[in-house]
């Protein structure tokens, strides 16, 4: 009977004993859930600008552009220099992130009545002008699109750059031949809608 | 035979030296009026403009208007003024010792070489004109702005080289001239009020051959 007693103490201290030196883990955590996501605040960025003075310094092509969740807003202003007095909205509108608007350097026209605007996305660049005033153009366009106009009016050739203008309303377009690689370049002249081939290519 | 041996012979050699000169040549004049005619201060407010074989409407000029540029910290110091033309990126860069100054995209020439090597400002004029080209790339601009004429011992004045301010086309950072560096007309008033010779009026020459060195490069 002591014997007994012995045994069953000893067996009480070493099951004892073991639950101190190894403690077990108690704590329950939470699995994520694949099917709900719990909502989230995500408030519009800090609106950044971007601007680009007219060669001859008199007027001012602002960009602002604010990041909201996975969109990108962007608006563009027109104004004379110093006062800004007539600041004029060009155009105004939301892309999702993977596409990008910027001003090019050479954005005006010389005569300061046009400017280009360059999107950019991992397929395809494109160009629109728009008309410094806001005016629209024929059909009630509010920009012309470059590449559709293009596409439209030009065969064989795919547009590879629009580096700036090479007169008041001719804009500078470098394209290639899509059979041969060939390099050309055109005017795109904004107030006829045409593209004319050149001899020379601007590079 | 003979005959016919030596006249071939002459009209050979006649050939060949043509084909040197025009080899040397091929960096020529600028403009075409500006070989031909002395380059010198023109303002003509009203003329109109052909830039290739466009209309280009011309700015009026009033240098009494003109407001002297001023950049803190810089034109104060005695270092040496120095512009480099980068031919092959299309970047003008100009320092005022080892101090950036500006960096700017120009035009350089297309249709005509723009010379490369060292050279000094010779000449400043508010306002000039320049024409040449033929055909669709015909241009003949008065009221060019802010213009500084460069040279040196190959390049003589007379070949009417120089920087200048543009208004006819914008297309910068890329070749667009027929010789000349064009700058936007903004950048272009900026140097000019900065290089050396200082601005004494609407045309300042350089004295003692003070003028700012001017270095264009391939770049490549």
């Amino acid at each position: 009977m002591p014997l007994v007693f012995v045994v069953l103490v000893a067996g009480v201290s070493l099951v004892y004993l073991a639950r101190q030196e190894t403690p077990t883990e108690t704590r329950v955590f939470a699995e994520p859930s694949s099917t709900s996501v719990p909502p989230t605040l995500n408030p519009p960025g800090q609106i950044k600008t971007d601007v680009m003075d007219s060669p001859d310094g008199t007027k001012t092509l602002t960009m602002n552009h604010q990041q909201t969740s996975e969109r990108m807003r962007y608006s563009f202003y027109t104004a004379s220099k110093p006062d800004e007095a007539d600041r004029q909205l060009i155009f105004s509108q939301e892309f999702n992130t993977a596409q990008a608007l910027s001003i090019p350097y050479n954005t005006w026209s010389p005569d300061n009545k046009y400017l280009f605007l360059r999107e950019s996305s991992a397929a395809k660049e494109n160009f629109y002008v728009f008309s410094a005033t806001g005016k629209k153009f024929a059909a009630d366009a509010q920009f012309l699109d470059t590449q559709a106009l293009f596409a439209e009016k030009v065969e064989g050739y795919t547009i590879q750059d629009v580096t700036g203008w090479a007169a008041p309303e001719l804009l500078l377009v470098n394209a290639q031949a899509t059979e041969d690689g060939q390099k050309v370049s055109f005017w795109f002249d904004v107030t006829s809608q045409s593209f004319i081939r050149l001899s020379t290519y601007f590079f | 035979m003979q005959s016919v041996i030596g006249f071939s012979g002459v009209f050979v050699l006649v050939g060949l030296i043509s084909s040197m000169l025009f080899q040397n040549s091929s960096i020529w004049c600028a403009n075409r009026l500006s070989c031909k005619v002395e380059i010198a201060l023109r303002i003509e407010n009203g003329a109109s403009g052909v830039f290739n074989n466009q209309k280009v409407a011309v700015p009026t000029i009033d240098p009494s208007s003109d407001a002297q540029t001023t950049v803190l910290g810089v034109g104060v110091s005695n270092a040496e003024k120095h512009i480099y033309v980068n031919l092959a990126t299309q970047i003008l860069s100009a320092y005022e010792g080892d101090q950036l100054f500006m960096e700017t995209p120009i035009s350089s020439g297309l249709w005509g070489k723009t010379p490369t090597g060292d050279f000094k400002i010779w000449v400043k004029l508010r306002s000039t004109r320049m024409s040449g080209g033929s055909g669709a790339d015909y241009y003949n601009l008065p009221n060019v702005p802010f213009v500084m004429f460069f040279s040196n011992s190959e390049v003589v004045a007379s070949r009417g080289f120089s920087l200048h301010g543009t208004y006819w086309h914008n297309n910068f950072g890329h070749p667009m001239s027929h010789g000349c560096v064009n700058m936007k007309t903004t950048d272009a008033k900026k140097l000019y009020d900065w290089v050396n010779p200082p601005t004494d009026g609407n045309i300042t020459y350089s004295e003692k051959d003070a003028g700012t060195v001017v270095t264009i490069f391939d770049g490549l």
